[in-house]
């Protein structure tokens, strides 16, 4: 009799059992399904806000951009003219009135070398700013300028190798890859004490690839310090989605790849 | 020289423009009968003349027409097909072999930086109106630089004649009609007769063209 009062009491508790174990299992499947969820979205939140980041970033650059070509080319183009007729003018007044008087002459000769001087600065400085070649005749052409320019000093070397033809890049990542190479160039020349540089091009269907090595001392061991210019070169290409390794060769010296896509 | 040498300046700053006219008009012989701050009405205005230049200094960089670039690479070209007969001299603040390279290509027929010797602005305007262009050591070397670049294996060498070549080798060294005559001991009926067959076989426009081309299949060298 108790054995069937048992029962009867186990057959009654199994399906209230049954029921609160099916009820517990859907309370966790139900809470885990719901931090599966607000992890989601949590990660999608995080993802817009990398996204706004980079477009931040990506505008902050364009922006400070386009008013070093508005300056560089209103300084080029305004004080520029402005500079190149004064000369003239004194050109002209050597000519016209030196003749008679010596001492004359020697000041508008003195003055006119000023303004020469002048000149020569206003096309570094506006040179230096936006280089008047990149958007006409794009990046290979005004990277060979720059080369001509350096081994014309014949202090430092750069080789430029072009790994066959390279499609028509857009201006961001024409730009990006010009500043990053002349911060690297600027590198290697002041730290360096490197006698060669190679910047290498290439394309592989998808990324642009550009190949950055000089012979010099590379990085120190422990360095980690991270500089303005190095942030900046990490902000423009992450900026593009590119990426950017750099590191010493096993040969010596500074190598840096960076890979833009297109 | 008895005729007069007609100008036309096409230049926004105005610094410049004025400047360059007062020291255009210190010279007899030449005329400034043309001025524009902009190049999209250059082709307009002229169209409404009765005598149009026979040289125009263009400057390189030139405000744009609403949102449309109207540089004087474009100008350029534009003057080239309307008005085949005026020359082009180009007058730009940038001294950059591929800027000089481009606007010859496009069919200026001179290159001066804009902080030139004023005599050489004057020469440039004299050898454009009486030989047709002005080509510097500077803009030689442009041109011959960015051939150097271009040229391709296969060589289209056009038909031309030992003597057609000598006369090409002759004015490319700026020697005139009659010059050559003289050197070469022919009358100067048949240079001309030699150059007008030059350009037709090498499809060139004027001399600028020969000489692009004499540079182009390595006729002359630089020294």
């Amino acid at each position: 009799m108790e054995t069937a009062k048992d029962l009867g009491f186990i057959s009654t508790l199994l399906p209230v059992a049954i029921v609160i174990f099916i009820i517990a299992v859907g309370v966790v499947l139900l809470t885990q399904q719901f931090r599966k969820n607000l992890y989601l979205q949590k990660l999608k939140q995080e993802e817009l806000k990398n996204q706004h980041q980079i477009e931040l970033l990506r505008s902050s650059i364009q922006v400070q951009e386009e008013e070093r070509k508005r300056i560089a080319r209103d300084m080029h183009d305004e004080l520029g003219a402005t500079l190149a007729i004064t000369r003239m003018h004194l050109l002209q007044a050597e000519r016209q009135h030196g003749s008679k008087d010596e001492k004359l002459l020697a000041d508008l000769q003195n003055i006119r070398s000023l303004t020469e001087t002048s000149l020569n600065s206003m096309r570094q400085i506006s040179h230096l700013l936006m280089p008047p070649q990149l958007d006409t005749f794009g990046l290979v052409k005004t990277l060979e300028v720059v080369a001509a320019q350096i081994n014309k000093a014949d202090e430092i070397k750069l080789e430029l190798i072009f790994g066959g033809e390279l499609p028509e890049l857009n201006w961001p990542v024409k730009l990006a890859f010009y500043r990053i190479f002349m911060e690297l160039i600027n590198n290697t020349i002041k730290h360096a004490e490197a006698k060669l540089i190679t910047i290498e091009l290439s394309f592989d269907g998808k990324n642009v690839c550009g190949v950055y090595r000089d012979n010099g001392k590379g990085i120190e061991e422990g360095k980690t310090k991270v500089g303005i210019g190095q942030k900046s070169i990490q902000g423009r290409v992450h900026s593009l989605g590119g990426s950017i390794v750099i590191g010493n060769h096993a040969q010596g010296g500074l190598i840096t790849r960076i890979e833009i896509p297109l | 020289m008895s005729e007069i040498i007609k100008i036309g300046l096409v230049e926004d700053q105005l610094l410049f423009r004025t400047g360059m006219k007062a020291i255009l008009s210190t010279w007899p012989g030449i005329k400034v009968i043309f001025e524009s701050a902009e190049g999209y009405t250059v082709i307009d205005k002229l169209k409404a003349l009765n005598e149009v230049p026979d040289v125009m200094l263009v400057d390189l960089s030139l405000p744009p027409d609403g949102t449309k670039d109207y540089g004087g690479a474009f100008l350029t070209k534009m003057l080239c097909e309307h008005f085949p007969e005026i020359k082009v001299l180009i007058l730009s603040v940038h001294d950059d072999e591929n800027f000089i390279a481009q606007l010859i290509e496009q069919g200026a027929h001179g290159y001066l930086v804009k902080d030139s010797d004023p005599q050489e602005v004057y020469e440039a305007i004299v050898s454009a109106y009486t030989k047709g262009s002005y080509i510097n050591e500077k803009t030689l070397k442009a041109i011959q630089r960015n051939m150097g670049k271009k040229i391709k294996p296969t060589k289209t060498f056009v038909d031309i004649t030992k003597r057609e070549v000598e006369i090409l080798q002759l004015t490319c060294q700026q020697y005139t009609a009659e010059e050559i005559a003289e050197k070469l001991f022919i009358s100067v009926k048949t240079v001309n007769g030699h150059r007008n067959n030059l350009l037709q076989k090498t499809g060139s426009r004027n001399v600028t063209g020969l000489v692009i081309y004499a540079i182009k299949n390595q006729i002359v060298e630089l020294v």
